[in-house]
């Protein structure tokens, strides 16, 4: 009898319990920070140093994220920045002082995919996805023109992207319709912002995949990232990454 | 748009099964839970059905505003991610519980300034939204933090010791020291964000000597330290050169000359830490800790139901001595878990620091959660005996409007420190 009463009082602390356990998990299920999102190319020896982080220190200290051979560098000599508009590097107070393409920097310099940054007497090549000075023409263009297209991995058939926007579903209307009862109706958006391309989760039940992690609302996307869409595997092209590639190459 | 062609079902790699929380089935959740805890306080009679009514509105408004919160969020600002923002509903909701069983004359304010506090929040995160314009205001900020608590000197009442309330025609009473902990954060980040520069790291040390001097002359002592943690915290983010180290060095000759100046202070706050159940403070100075202690033992794990406690009628039970209350009438681990949430909001603030947008948002939001895991740790070890006494507040569950506030604005720094937070802001997006 004693426990019948009690039975509330437990079932309210497992619940308690719960609820705390699965906001937390959920808070903690954020798609770790992928690949780097820049990487700087060092010109003499070819090593690369990832940026994989919105601000990024480099100096000699222990404690910089990037931490710097060369003895012409300060502790904390400089930090690369991700910002709305761009990438950035800031001299923080060096001896020696930071260059971009041979131009002493002052405060926070724009710097571009291509750029030869010195720190500490060493050329770096600063290599960044979306940075390119034809990047900022493409971002105004966005609004008319091609600029990515889909595939699916198991037809091959391609999906244009236009008017920097794409969406994803099981209805009629969507850009990609995919039969499949357990696609939502308007399942995944990708799109063109500020922040480059990004996919969307519109609140579907069987969730949205970037490159084998299911993602938490919007997340950034680049050039071959893998998009999936429950057990549909698409693969994402950036048009001006892959023209950028093939003048590379 | 080209014509697109229909895709059959493939066969592939499903996303792993990390599935986010759905937003409005836990809210219901959550709502059932408080609908459950609230009944046990306003049903007075359940064979007779009687109802204390104007606690039921008190109860509906908390709830109500809660949902109007994450709907409007959900429809105006195309927000999808709102687990901080649950977690906060969770424990203000077991502290209005607790607080309808303490003190019931409380509520109103409680529930008052939890809406305050939700609107605190919602601005705050909006400013957060552009680091830009937060570097603009901390400065004019810093120098409001050091007028409201020098204001406090002159103006403020003392009150159980503490000469930390400003009393607005004997009706409203706001304890300024609470809202200076949100600036506190806000210019300690921004300064520091700043790269390190020798000047900027002089006056954030001037900054904190101040806030934490002030609270001192104020006799606040249990906030002075919780500053005085939180200001080693935000230091020691930037570890591992020669200015954390002249950091470190202010810092103790900071708190040798604070510990020095509240000898007798803290002399009587020793003398009866660990001696609470020895017959000369049993019933007097340890009177408190040993009511706390017996209630955690009577609730045993899973509580005795609320409004059948013993430690209510304690006096303080509703603000320094809430922690007892929950566990006597929730349980012991109902009151643990409210710890945990604390210690993991700094696991994840933690956490954030890899993914931030900038170290503005990763040293605020750790600013933040540590502050609220020092203040939680100094209320409930205090209570418990493990520590040395000190009346400070227990986040989100002890009564007091200015605390509700100002840990709902804390909150703000943890949820913009998420980078999710700004990348959900995606306007078009349209149902069909």
């Amino acid at each position: 009898m004693k426990l019948v009463l009690y039975l509330p009082q437990i079932i309210l602390t497992l619940v308690a319990i719960f609820i705390i356990v699965r906001c937390f998990i959920s808070l903690f299920s954020m798609r770790p920070a992928g690949k780097p999102k820049a990487v700087l190319i060092n010109k003499s020896t070819g090593k690369k140093l990832a940026i994989s982080t919105y601000e990024t220190s480099m100096g000699r200290a222990k404690s910089s994220d990037i931490q710097l051979a060369s003895t012409m560098a300060s502790r904390s000599h400089a930090v690369i920045s991700r910002r709305k508009k761009g990438w950035f590097v800031t001299d923080t107070e060096s001896k020696t002082g930071t260059f971009v393409n041979g131009e002493q920097t002052e405060g926070a310099t724009r710097i571009y995919h291509g750029d030869i940054i010195t720190i500490g007497g060493v050329e770096y090549t600063f290599v960044a996805p979306h940075a390119s000075r034809e990047d900022d023409a493409a971002a105004i263009q966005v609004n008319h023109g091609v600029t990515g297209y889909f595939i699916n991995m198991a037809t091959g058939y391609t999906y244009t992207i236009q008017n920097g926007r794409l969406t994803i579903g099981r209805t009629q209307g969507c850009d990609v319709v995919i039969e499949d009862g357990t696609v939502s109706q308007v399942h995944a958006i990708v799109q063109y912002t500020d922040e480059g391309w990004v996919v969307t989760d519109n609140d579907s039940k069987a969730g949205v995949g970037v490159n084998g992690y299911r993602i938490h609302g919007t997340e950034p996307i680049n050039d071959g990232d893998q998009i999936m869409i429950n057990t549909h595997v698409f693969v994402f092209r950036d048009t001006a990454a892959a023209e950028r590639r093939g003048v590379r190459a | 748009m080209l014509k697109q062609k229909q895709d059959k079902a493939p066969k592939g790699k499903r996303p792993p099964k990390r599935r986010p929380i759905k937003t409005i089935p836990m809210m219901l959740l959550i709502t059932a839970y408080q609908l459950y805890t609230f009944s046990q306080l306003a049903i007075t009679n359940i064979k007779k059905l009687e109802i204390n009514y104007t606690m039921l509105i008190y109860f509906g408004v908390f709830i109500a505003c809660e949902w109007l919160y994450v709907i409007g969020m959900r429809t105006i600002a195309k927000r999808r991610n709102f687990e901080i923002e649950l977690i906060g509903f969770f424990l203000t909701g077991i502290g209005i519980a607790a607080i309808g069983s303490a003190k019931p004359d409380g509520l109103l304010v409680q529930v008052a300034a939890f809406v305050l506090g939700l609107v605190g929040f919602g601005v705050l995160v909006w400013i957060l939204g552009d680091s830009e314009r937060a570097m603009k205001m901390r400065l004019p900020l810093g120098v409001l933090a050091i007028l409201i608590l020098v204001a406090n000197i002159f103006l403020g009442s003392d009150i159980n010791g503490a000469r930390n309330w400003i009393v607005i025609g004997n009706a409203v009473s706001i304890q300024p020291s609470e809202f200076v902990k949100i600036i506190f954060v806000f210019v300690g980040a921004a300064t520091l964000e700043k790269l390190q520069t020798s000047k900027n790291l002089y006056m954030f040390i001037g900054f904190s000597a101040a806030c934490v001097g002030v609270l001192f002359i104020l006799k606040d002592f249990g906030t002075a330290v919780i500053f005085f943690l939180t200001f080693l915290l935000i230091a020691f983010m930037r570890s591992g050169d020669i200015r954390t180290i002249a950091l470190a060095l202010a810092s103790a000759a900071l708190g040798g000359t604070l510990i020095a100046m509240f000898k007798t202070t803290v002399k009587n706050r020793l003398a009866t830490y660990r001696h609470v159940w020895e017959p000369e403070f049993i019933d007097g100075k340890g009177f408190q800790q040993t009511r706390v202690l017996i209630g955690i033992a009577s609730g045993g794990l899973f509580g005795l139901g609320l409004g059948k406690g013993n430690v209510r009628d304690v006096i303080f039970s509703s603000t320094d001595l809430i922690f007892g209350v929950v566990c006597e009438e929730m349980g012991v681990i109902t009151g643990v878990a409210i710890l945990v949430c604390f210690m993991l909001f700094a696991v994840y603030a933690v956490n954030n620091a890899r993914t931030s947008r900038s170290t503005f948002y990763s040293i605020a939001g750790t600013a933040a959660a540590g502050l609220l895991l020092f203040q939680a740790s100094i209320n409930i070890f205090g209570v418990t005996d493990v520590i040395p006494f000190t009346g400070v507040t227990l986040p989100f569950i002890s009564r007091g409007g200015s605390s509700m506030i100002s840990c709902w604005c804390l909150l703000a720094f943890l949820k913009a420190s998420d980078s999710r937070t700004y990348l959900t802001t995606y306007g078009e997006i349209k149902r069909k």
